[in-house]
């Protein structure tokens, strides 16, 4: 089930609030939580659900008993947690690779001219199963990290590994985050309406955003390459990297505004990554959860920034390898991680290299300089818009079509739909709205009034403050007392016409109607 | 926010999300099958098997996203707002034109109207083999035969599609196969009495793919005439001035009710009733009306001796079937593009049309092998 799908919008989550409201004790609220969940999955996942289930028992009772060996025997823990996260990825390796590792063997052994009768297994892939992996390995290895403790309740431990709002998108939550959560949390009225907020941005960000500049990419994607001129390209890059930025970024807001609807508070997982000054700072915004899965899980474990230069650049290779490949398995998402992987390499040669380098003065050009840092900007943007051509292309054949037309080198010959037939009005609202909403403009703008309004305390606060060095009556003083009540308004008023707008979407996004009559 | 502006937003929320599903335990349905053309999702059922509960799941999300409450009223209004505020189609089906004209951008007509392939000359051969042949066929047994092609709304009126939209090829597919079979006389170019009419009034309809009345009536006239130069007993097209005029409004055509806006936008139509009354009646399925899409539709005129016909058609047709079947004694009409020679042999007509669409010249390829030698 998708969280813009209607029914879990018009149906499971009113319903589910309802329940949650009127029972009142956390323990049955978590019950709750966890049946509420297991029916989410259900809808999408089918029969998967009892792999999931089965994989939930076998990691509360992995956990529970590398906790206690721990205390005992070092080598039995790490046994034991090796056989837990071995277990875990061989099913996350089977469900979602096998098809993928048969495929290559196959053309392997046919370079080399031997027939393998390997068929494919076709295999289904189980929905979330990449983010249940990586949830459950982070968590028993926490617990034999004793940065944790095992949860003995099979509830709390379920509904860690279970909670719907995070279940299949992420971000991902390492246990230790939310193991407070699981059995004290406040819900009231004001934590509900924070939830409220984050879930309306986040539909918004993916019904009027996402959905729309999908459109374009969508179709000139599908075209054969030689038919895509340097206009359809870049419209089509440009509307991409508004696309998965929008549509996953929303989904994170919504899990975490539903998280919150729950009393559960979840980390960030963007933090503006377009306005990202290098690949590096790029990696520290953009699904935050993941990289710092990776960083904990598999760099450090590797040597992390400890290890000699040379070894550091092949971790963060190999790092980025496995990212890519997390991702999907086909090859345009390795070469993804990869080409991500050697920038990071390279910038971080350069910065080896300028810290062993003589001291260089500001200047003009120097590090902190306006034309240095715009520079910086549109060079990690450059990066990550290739990166994505080769993310979304279907094949790498077709990445490098793409990128060659965004060169001006594609013969490009006619095709029916000019890149001026996709300039409808709602692309132009949803392109300026997605270029101006991937920088932080809304905070800056309340910073700025917040500096320039007489005597304002944070638009947060319970009570109205006092003008301070304004006389009481003054025009100043009068218009800083109703400015919190006006952004209030403001803000539950824009917030409102995001949601019916939203909404309107969701409900047009269940309509398929046919020419004739179709049984 | 302050505790009121929350409270505000809690509400507003909690309204907005529960709203539907109040809706639909009120007793309210928000699906419309009249304007989807299709059979919404069924509740699904539970008979106690594991089977069934793994499914059940996915089959009430399915049930609920074709009924959930307000649906059809939200579905309407957001291409409402599309079309009068952005000038857009909320469908991947249905292209917006200059002054709001609608085409359909499916089912082939998405490439007729960029013509984005044009049939190489092994296919035309085989369109020009396939007809000669039911032509031979037909013509030994003393059928007369009509091949025709309607023209697709895009094809009679290309200066009412949006600005964007560039032909790839030269030629269409219908201009192609139309020159191929242009020595052949059995084969019934539309486009000149088409043009002819469209310089004097509107001939196809805005919300609709088809020709409207005046459109359809210039077409059965040619068709009625090409038959009659084969077989004289055919008898003459009525002319307009057998029918009288009324304008009437009515609901959306097709196009409006793929937007969702089947009773928001109207269509203005002609409808032409015959001075004289019409004799044919529907025999199979009995008491049919003659303008339903149907299969097979069999329409007699009692006690005639009039010619009888069997009639390869789809929708363009659909119309025209009360005014051509007076001029059958028996009129099979059969939805399929295909040459069927077993309903030939049975029916044993005197007149053998074939009518197909522009754009399934994108999507049928006819089949030589289907005529009897």
């Amino acid at each position: 089930m998708l969280f813009t799908e209607p029914g879990f919008l018009f149906l499971f989550l009113p319903v589910l609030l309802g329940l949650y409201w009127t029972v009142r004790p956390t323990e049955w609220r978590n019950l709750l939580l966890v049946i509420a969940s297991v029916i989410f999955y259900a809808k999408g996942g089918g029969a998967f659900t009892w792999l999931i289930l089965g994989s939930i028992a076998f990691n509360y009772v992995m956990a529970i008993g590398v906790g206690r060996a721990r205390d005992v025997s070092e080598s039995r823990a790490k046994a034991l947690v090796t056989v837990a996260v071995a277990v875990n990825l061989a099913v996350l390796v089977v469900f979602k690779y096998a098809n993928f590792l048969v495929h290559n063997v196959n053309l392997l052994l046919g370079t080399f001219e031997i027939d393998s009768s390997l068929g494919a297994p076709g295999i289904v892939l189980p929905i979330g199963i990449s983010f249940f992996t990586f949830h459950a390995i982070s968590y028993v290895v926490d617990v034999y990290r004793r940065a944790a403790v095992a949860q003995k309740s099979p509830v709390h431990a379920a509904l860690y590994l279970l909670l719907f709002p995070q279940l299949i998108a992420g971000p991902i939550i390492r246990y230790r985050e939310i193991a407070d959560q699981l059995a004290r949390r406040v819900i009231d009225l004001d934590g509900f309406a924070e939830g409220v907020r984050r879930f309306i941005v986040g539909l918004g960000k993916k019904m009027l955003i996402a959905n729309v500049v999908a459109v374009p990419a969508d179709r000139i994607f599908a075209m054969p390459p030689d038919q895509v001129s340097a206009a359809h390209a870049w419209l089509a890059v440009v509307c991409y990297t508004l696309q998965i930025y929008f549509d996953f970024s929303g989904y994170s807001d919504m899990a975490i505004g539903l998280g919150r609807m729950f009393g559960f508070r979840f980390p960030e997982n963007f933090r503006w990554p377009y306005i990202a000054g290098s690949v590096q700072d790029f990696w520290r915004r953009w699904h935050i959860s993941l990289s710092s899965w990776f960083r904990d899980y598999v760099y450090v474990p590797l040597g992390g920034n400890r290890a000699s230069p040379a070894r550091v650049y092949l971790n963060l290779v190999t790092v980025f390898f496995l990212c890519g490949l997390w991702h999907g398995a086909s090859w345009s998402f390795v070469v993804w991680g990869l080409y991500h992987g050697m920038f990071l390499a390279i910038e971080r040669m350069a910065r080896d290299g300028r810290s062993r380098g003589a001291e260089r003065g500001p200047g003009r050009f120097g590090p902190d300089s306006a034309p240095t840092r715009a520079l910086v900007h549109v060079y990690t943007l450059i990066v990550v818009m290739v990166g994505w051509v080769f993310f979304r292309a279907e094949t790498l054949t077709g990445a490098i079509g793409v990128l060659k037309a965004m060169a001006g080198l594609s013969p490009a010959f006619a095709t029916e739909f000019a890149a001026s037939w996709y300039f409808t009005p709602d692309l132009w609202l949803a392109l300026a709205s997605g270029i101006i909403g991937s920088a932080p403009v809304v905070p800056a703008i309340r910073q700025w009034l917040d500096a320039r309004i007489p005597g304002r305390s944070s638009v947060d606060s319970v009570g109205s403050s006092d003008s301070v060095g304004s006389g009481p009556d003054s025009v100043g003083s009068r218009f800083s007392r109703i400015y919190p009540t006006l952004v209030d308004a403001v803000r539950v008023a824009a917030l409102s016409w995001v949601l019916a707008a939203s909404i309107l979407q969701v409900a047009a996004g269940s309509y398929s109607p046919f020419i004739y009559f179709r049984f | 926010m302050h505790r009121s502006a929350n409270r505000a937003l809690a509400l507003v929320f909690v309204a907005a999300i529960s709203a539907p599903l109040l809706a639909n335990l009120a007793g309210a349905d928000g699906a419309d099958p009249g304007a989807e053309n299709r059979e919404m999702a069924a509740f699904p059922s539970f008979d106690g098997t594991v089977t069934s509960l793994e499914a059940f799941p996915a089959g009430f999300d399915a049930w609920f996203a074709d009924h959930f409450g307000f649906r059809s009223t939200l579905v309407s209004w957001d291409a409402w707002l599309r079309l009068f505020l952005f000038d857009t189609s909320s469908s991947p089906q249905v292209i917006v034109g200059r002054d709001r004209w609608l085409f359909y951008a499916d089912d082939g007509a998405g490439e007729d109207i960029g013509s984005t392939a044009p049939l190489s000359t092994g296919e035309l051969r085989n369109w020009r083999d396939a007809l000669v042949r039911a032509r031979e066929w037909l013509n030994h047994q003393g059928i007369a035969f009509v091949f025709t092609i309607a023209p697709d709304k895009h094809a009679v009126y290309p200066e009412q599609l949006p600005a964007g939209i560039e032909r790839v090829a030269s030629v269409s597919r219908m201009e192609q196969v139309l020159a191929e079979l242009s020595d052949l006389d059995f084969a019934l170019d539309l486009r000149p009495a088409l043009s002819a009419a469209k310089a004097r009034e509107r001939i196809y309809h805005v919300t609709d793919t088809h020709w409207n009345e005046r459109g359809l009536l210039v077409a059965y006239q040619a068709i009625i005439d090409a038959a009659r130069r084969q077989h004289p007993s055919v008898p003459p097209a009525w002319p307009r001035s057998d029918f009288k005029e009324e304008l009437k409004t009515t609901d959306a055509g097709d196009l409006g009710g793929m937007l969702g806006l089947k009773r928001v936008l109207h269509e203005e139509r002609l409808l032409l009733t015959p001075k004289r009354p019409r004799l044919a009646r529907a025999v199979e399925p009995r008491g049919a009306g003659l303008t339903e899409e149907l299969g097979r539709l069999v329409t007699e005129i009692p006690g005639s001796t009039l010619p009888r016909a069997v009639i390869f058609r789809d929708s363009f047709v659909s119309p025209m079937v009360p005014f051509l079947s007076e001029h059958f004694s028996r009129a099979v009409y059969l939805w399929q593009n295909d040459f069927d020679a077993a309903v030939i042999r049975a029916e044993r007509p005197d007149v053998v049309i074939q009518e197909i669409v522009g754009r399934h010249l994108y999507t049928f390829v006819p089949s030589p092998e289907l005529v009897p030698r």
